[in-house]
């Protein structure tokens, strides 16, 4: 089996495809003649290179899925700015121009794919509308595509209905890199499969990826596809980031109580499972409580008083690594501390 | 014991009604086949298994492998057009072949399931309160105000706050993870003896479904109740189960007890099924 992690391209350093920065997304409500206002996605801020892929993590409601209808302006951003290539997407006319460097695989293969049209015609759509291909070159195009995603040509007369769930979301897949777009944001691409199907599509995005130098935006909460085929991650709650950094440094060592639950919560497949160390109490309190201060406070088991005062910043971990938990921090620059002076007490000696 | 059963012809081995040594639900050589114009096609082939007194199975396979198929069929609710054969015994009495009116007293009472989507399952026209009040009602033969009490309290023993509050709710007034705690405190107002749960936790966060499956462990391990729980994923099986059940195509691949299934697994189906679910692990992390 091959794996996503042979590349040590440098990703740092490449221009970036898309950034984000400080974009918030507000819906206002009207209930019994009062306006609500729900920050669904927060000053949320990131940055996709070519050929990596950042993962968003967050359980529902926390505004990973908003933020990317809102980088695709399905749903309109209240406010801060994403540009894609360079361009600010807010000045473009032309939707189409930005679909043509950004496109989108959706969660649910069954729902997003036209129930009527043949898988040829599905494939066609694109190349015909975006890219304006002569007929000939379209189908060999389409037949690439087919095999890029590794299926047989038999299923191009098929409707969608007649192939499995695998399958359709490979469909999904090839129409999405048929424009041939610079970034792809994958909404979670595995959530309707079954298990053994899952590490297939996770692996042939990898392979896609690497062939492509494609950038993708993976939205999951997923811990083990996101560990499978991302570089970085950040972790949303209520809207905000509460963790970024690599892969590694953010699975590995949470540092968010938020991040520790939700690895904490993951079920371990052997006999007895595991033993959670964190919990967190009741449930997501909803989007329209807004709170001063930190959105987990009145959740989290490790809550201060100032927790609740003012929103905290986010704060270094070493590396790349940030997470926007001062008690967390103290707690390891604490541990930090007393390990350098334990070494220097055995200098000294 | 209702005291109910009828009795139940008896055939080989197979345990007396009320005989507490047995298996609580046994299903032997079942197969179902759909007929139609086209042709026929067997969907379950000589699916034989076994639920234990006490504790927790678990039925596990991918789309298709039949899993929930078995599981509606020992609640008489296959879809039409499912003509089935073999032997489901629940407590030494036989279900196959049961009339609808048999299933009616033994559905709730005896077997209790719950589904998938909780919050499709219930009533979004009514409050959740007065539909789990309806349940009392039919199930335990109680007035109006003994009822309420009784959902309150079942909905107090499934870790719901403030259930006054919330028995007036709507069920869109209901988290995901709430309705499912909703809908099995509705399984448990009926006592049930087994209880069948059909990917009880799919669609659910993974703190949620982590403490969903905590409530449903304690159930068991507490109250002594058997659950048998259709799953695709074996974490949650890991998590919580003593015995596994693994199906694929329609047929069952492997029965063993949990702790020897994640030790060593026989089948090659569930190794690789295992090792799928163990995606994680795979050499080589991206980063």
């Amino acid at each position: 089996m091959s794996t996503t992690a042979e590349t040590t391209r440098d990703h740092a350093e490449a221009e970036p495809v898309l950034t984000v920065a400080d974009l918030r997304t507000d819906f206002t409500l009207r209930s019994r003649g009062r306006r609500h206002t729900l920050h669904a996605v927060d000053e949320v801020s990131l940055t996709l290179r070519p050929g990596e892929t950042l993962a968003i993590v967050g359980e529902s409601g926390s505004g990973k899925s908003t933020l990317a209808r809102s980088i695709l302006r399905l749903v309109p951003p209240t406010s801060g700015e994403v540009t894609l290539g360079g361009r600010p997407v807010a000045d473009r006319r032309d939707r189409r121009e930005v679909y043509r460097e950004l496109q989108m695989v959706f969660q649910d293969p069954r729902g997003s794919l036209d129930p009527r049209q043949r898988v040829r015609s599905i494939l066609d759509e694109p190349l015909r509308l975006h890219l304006k291909m002569p007929a000939a070159d379209r189908d060999r195009r389409i037949k690439e595509l087919l095999a890029s995603v590794e299926l047989p040509e038999t299923v191009l007369d098929r409707l969608p209905a007649a192939l499995s769930g695998g399958q359709r979301q490979r469909i999904g897949i090839a129409r999405a890199l048929a424009v041939q777009p610079k970034a792809v944001i994958l909404d979670e691409p595995t959530a309707s499969l079954d298990a053994s199907t899952r590490g297939v599509v996770l692996d042939l995005l990898a392979r896609l990826q690497r062939e492509q130098g494609i950038a993708y935006l993976l939205i999951s909460h997923d811990l083990q596809a996101v560990r499978r085929i991302a570089h970085r991650v950040q972790v949303m709650y209520a809207g905000r980031v509460v963790e970024s950094g690599t892969t590694d440094e953010v699975l590995t060592n949470p540092a968010h109580p938020y991040t520790r639950a939700l690895l904490d919560a993951a079920p371990v497949a052997q006999h007895g499972g595991h033993t959670r160390t964190i919990r967190l109490t009741g449930e997501n309190p909803g989007p329209f409580e807004v709170l001063p201060g930190c959105a987990l406070a009145p959740r989290c088991p490790l809550a201060e008083e100032s927790c609740t005062a003012g929103r905290p910043p986010q704060l270094p971990f070493g590396g790349t690594h940030e997470a926007a938990c001062p008690v967390i921090h103290r707690q390891v620059s604490a541990d930090l501390a007393d390990a350098r002076r334990d070494k220097e007490d055995h200098h000294d000696q | 014991m209702t005291g109910k059963t009828t009795s139940a012809p008896r055939t080989g081995a197979a345990p007396a009604p009320g005989d507490d040594t047995g298996p609580l639900l046994s299903v032997t050589g079942l197969s179902g086949a759909f007929h139609t114009a086209h042709g026929s096609t067997q969907v379950l082939h000589d699916v034989t298994f076994d639920v234990p007194r006490g504790g927790i199975t678990a039925v596990v396979g991918e789309t298709g492998s039949g899993k929930s198929l078995s599981v509606l069929t020992v609640m008489g609710l296959m879809p039409p057009g499912l003509a089935v054969q073999g032997s489901v015994r629940f407590d030494g009495r036989e279900l196959i072949g049961l009339g609808e009116d048999g299933y009616r007293e033994l559905r709730g009472n005896q077997i209790a399931m719950v589904f998938q989507d909780a919050r499709s399952s219930l009533n979004p026209v009514l409050t959740v309160g007065r539909q789990l009040a309806a349940v009392a009602r039919l199930h335990r033969g109680v007035g109006r105000k003994e009822a309420e009490e009784l959902v309150a309290d079942t909905l107090a023993r499934v870790r719901i706050p403030d259930p006054r509050r919330r028995m007036a709710q709507y069920p869109h007034q209901f988290s995901g993870g709430m309705a499912q705690r909703a809908m099995i405190a509705m399984a448990l107002l009926c006592r049930p003896r087994l209880m069948l749960l059909d990917e009880p936790t799919t669609g659910l966060d993974v703190t949620t479904q982590a403490d969903v499956m905590e409530l449903v462990v304690e159930l068991a391990r507490q109250d002594g109740l058997t659950a048998c729980l259709v799953t695709h994923d074996l974490g949650v099986v890991g998590e919580t189960c003593d015995r596994v059940i693994v199906m694929r195509h329609g047929r069952v691949v492997e029965e063993a007890a949990a702790e020897a299934f994640f030790r060593a697994p026989e089948s090659a189906y569930a190794r690789t099924l295992l090792a799928a679910n163990r995606i994680d692990e795979a050499p080589g992390s991206p980063t």
